[in-house]
């Protein structure tokens, strides 16, 4: 298991301005296993996208958005809170610990912030017990 | 509409853990407008089952697919292909929905994943209210638009009980009053004599209470 | 007179009228029944028996109406109709009246949900004016719901309930007309606690010319304790219990406050006599039955009785 890298989805807000053209690509490469998706705001995420994100195999997924005062979009942040909580309802219903799913307001273009909380939240991850992979049918 | 909520998963995996494959099927009507059975909610439940069956390390086949309405035939047919390769249909359809695959696909095990609750509208954003109750004999016209049938507790015709307190039901303060809404209608339109008259019993023979009801057409059919 | 009925007898000579409540018991014990009863006999002009009250199963009122008619008692039978649909009201009339009950109070009920069935079908296929005016064809015009004739008409003296505080307050005399209209010979309130805004209920009706159509009867329940008239102030649908009263009750020592009650009843009941257009009282002495001779005898209506 060691091997393997820990498959880490993180949906971030465009708005937080954290990579300038081409600059998400080279990030990840520093990280194995982590996939960042830019979002035109954290209110379009979902808790269905979060719950097929998980149910695809990523072992944490990690919602970032802007400060509710500062959402371009007026209510998105403060209403991206309540879906990430509805997604991680789901996720105690069927018995998998809430804590793989998060979600964290941060400053804009702060790349050491989400260094920080990439680090922190890959070993909550790698503390609990790794989820079974799912066979493709 | 209709207004359904999704079951808990425990429920559905007791009815559907005999099955290898299970086709998920979504409604994208009244049940999408309650946010029970659209095709968020169909994605959200597929993905839940996949996570569930994971946790206990079991492998169904989990198929997502939606249709517009699940209780019309012409809707129903476009998972036609999908229905033989699976065991069992998950139905986010209301209890009208449910009944209509059975009759299409008559061969093919057909599991209820909501709780059908009532006819009512959209209140507000993540509200839903119950207001009629098809009772077959719409009395709406008497009562300022708010229904004594489906907004009093008791179905009460001849005004608010002893219990109607501060606008709030007996049954629950988080209900209001029927016959408060009703009151305060009527007298904003300057029609409250609408309510001095005694209103004699309902006839329930249109109601369900006449057995299951059924419209036919002629003109409508082919 | 309209009926045969004792009561209807009593408030047409002008004789302020008593009645009073006894709850049947949860089970088939006539025994804990009749020694309810039994301390209410000759105090009292009619009893009333209350209808699986609360939504509580209990034995049905008119087992127990005609177990306390055979005692000597004149019963009034309460009926909800939450529990029963029409056939089910009518045909309970009939017998009822077949056994000799000729006093009948409609009513609509509880909600299921108090009770301890709450998981039951509320029927409420007739509302309690629909079931008075169904009550009131039957005896007058000789006819069931639909028209069709009857063999042999209950000629039974027809109640029902108001509550003079329920909301929306404006509301409560158009429903009290409505159910003189609809037939009610008598009108037994909810308990009375509010004097001031009974008072100006009580006017409007004088008013509106309902009292000379109807007999009022006041309802009263005496405080057993502090803690009772704040449960049934926070806990009972319908009730109005001004701050004062509590008070009143919290500022006796806990072995003096069933005296205060009973006081207090006393006071009120006093007071009901001035007020104009009431015929008598109806006494709700819940689980303390034995205490209502006490109450009359306080109140100065036992020796008015006796005369």
């Amino acid at each position: 298991m060691e091997d393997t890298p820990v498959k880490i989805v993180v949906y971030h807000c465009r708005n937080l301005r954290l990579f300038k053209d081409g600059e998400q690509k080279i990030f990840c490469r520093q990280w194995p296993g982590l996939t960042m998706v830019s979002i035109p705001c954290s209110g379009k995420i979902e808790a269905h996208h979060l719950l097929k994100t998980m149910a695809g195999g990523a072992q944490g997924v990690l919602v970032l958005a802007c400060s509710e005062k500062a959402c371009q979009y007026l209510e998105g942040s403060s209403r991206s809170r309540k879906r990430v909580d509805y997604a991680r309802l789901w996720l105690e219903k069927v018995g998998i610990s809430a804590e793989r799913l998060d979600f964290v307001r941060i400053p804009p273009m702060d790349r050491v912030a989400l260094e920080n909380l990439l680090r922190e939240f890959l070993s909550k991850i790698q503390s609990l017990e790794a989820l079974p992979a799912i066979a493709k049918a | 509409m209709i207004v359904a909520t999704l079951k808990e998963i425990d429920e559905i995996r007791k009815m559907i853990d005999r099955y290898d494959s299970v086709l998920v099927v979504g409604c994208d009507s009244c049940v999408a407008e309650c946010a029970a059975g659209g095709a968020r909610e169909t994605m959200l439940l597929a993905s839940a089952l996949k996570l569930s069956y994971l946790k206990d390390h079991m492998n169904p086949t989990i198929t997502e697919a939606v249709i517009d309405r699940q209780c019309v035939d012409d809707f129903i047919d476009q998972i036609a292909d999908q229905v033989p390769e699976h065991d069992a249909i998950l139905s986010l359809g209301c209890g009208a929905g449910v009944q209509a695959l059975a009759r299409v696909y008559s061969d093919k095990a057909i599991i209820p994943a909501l709780n059908t609750l009532f006819i009512g509208e959209t209140q507000s954003r993540g509200v839903w209210q119950e207001n009629c109750l098809g009772c077959g004999s719409c009395k709406l016209g008497y009562f300022g638009a708010v229904c004594p049938v489906a907004r009093c507790s008791k179905k009460l015709m001849n005004g608010p009980c002893g219990g109607s307190k501060g606008g709030r039901c007996e049954v629950n303060p988080e209900i209001p009053c029927g016959w408060d809404l009703i009151i305060r209608r009527l007298n904003a339109l300057g029609e409250l004599d609408r309510l001095t008259e005694y209103v004699p019993p309902v006839d329930w023979s249109t109601s369900h209470s006449g057995g299951p009801r059924k419209v036919v057409r002629e003109d409508q059919q082919p | 007179m309209k009926t045969e009925s004792n009561l209807e007898k009593v408030l047409a000579s002008g004789r302020f009228a008593v009645t009073a409540e006894c709850g049947p018991p949860k089970g088939s014990d006539t025994a804990i029944l009749m020694e309810k009863a039994k301390s209410l006999l000759g105090h009292i002009d009619a009893v009333n028996v209350t209808d699986n009250q609360t939504a509580i199963v209990r034995m049905s009122s008119i087992a127990a109406c005609s177990i306390l008619k055979n005692m000597g008692h004149e019963p009034i039978l309460q009926m909800v109709t939450r529990d029963r649909n029409r056939i089910a009201l009518q045909s309970d009339i009939f017998g009822a009246y077949a056994l000799g009950i000729s006093n009948v109070l409609c009513l609509t009920g509880d909600h299921q949900s108090f009770g301890n069935q709450k998981q039951a079908v509320g029927v409420f296929d007739l509302d309690s004016i629909q079931l008075l005016k169904t009550v009131k064809d039957m005896r007058d015009e000789e006819k069931i719901i639909g028209g069709e004739s009857i063999q042999g008409a209950p000629k039974m003296f027809i109640g029902a309930a108001a509550n003079p505080f329920a909301d929306p307050v404006d509301w409560r005399v158009i429903r009290l007309a409505k159910k003189v209209n609809a037939g009610a010979d008598f009108i037994q309130t909810q308990c009375i606690f509010n004097m001031d805004q009974f008072k100006k209920f009580m006017n409007q009706a004088v008013d509106m010319g309902l009292t000379e159509k109807t007999y009022i009867l006041a309802g009263i329940t005496p405080f057993k304790s502090v803690g009772m008239a704040k449960y049934m102030s926070d806990k009972v649908a319908g009730m109005d219990i001004p701050d004062e009263l509590i008070r009143r009750m919290a500022g006796v020592p806990k072995e003096k406050q069933a005296d205060e009650g009973i006081k207090i009843a006393v006071e009120f009941i006093q007071q009901f006599r001035e007020i104009k257009g009431i015929a008598g009282i109806h006494v709700m002495a819940i689980e303390w039955e034995h205490k209502v001779p006490e109450i009359l005898e306080l109140a100065g209506l036992t020796s008015e009785r006796q005369n």
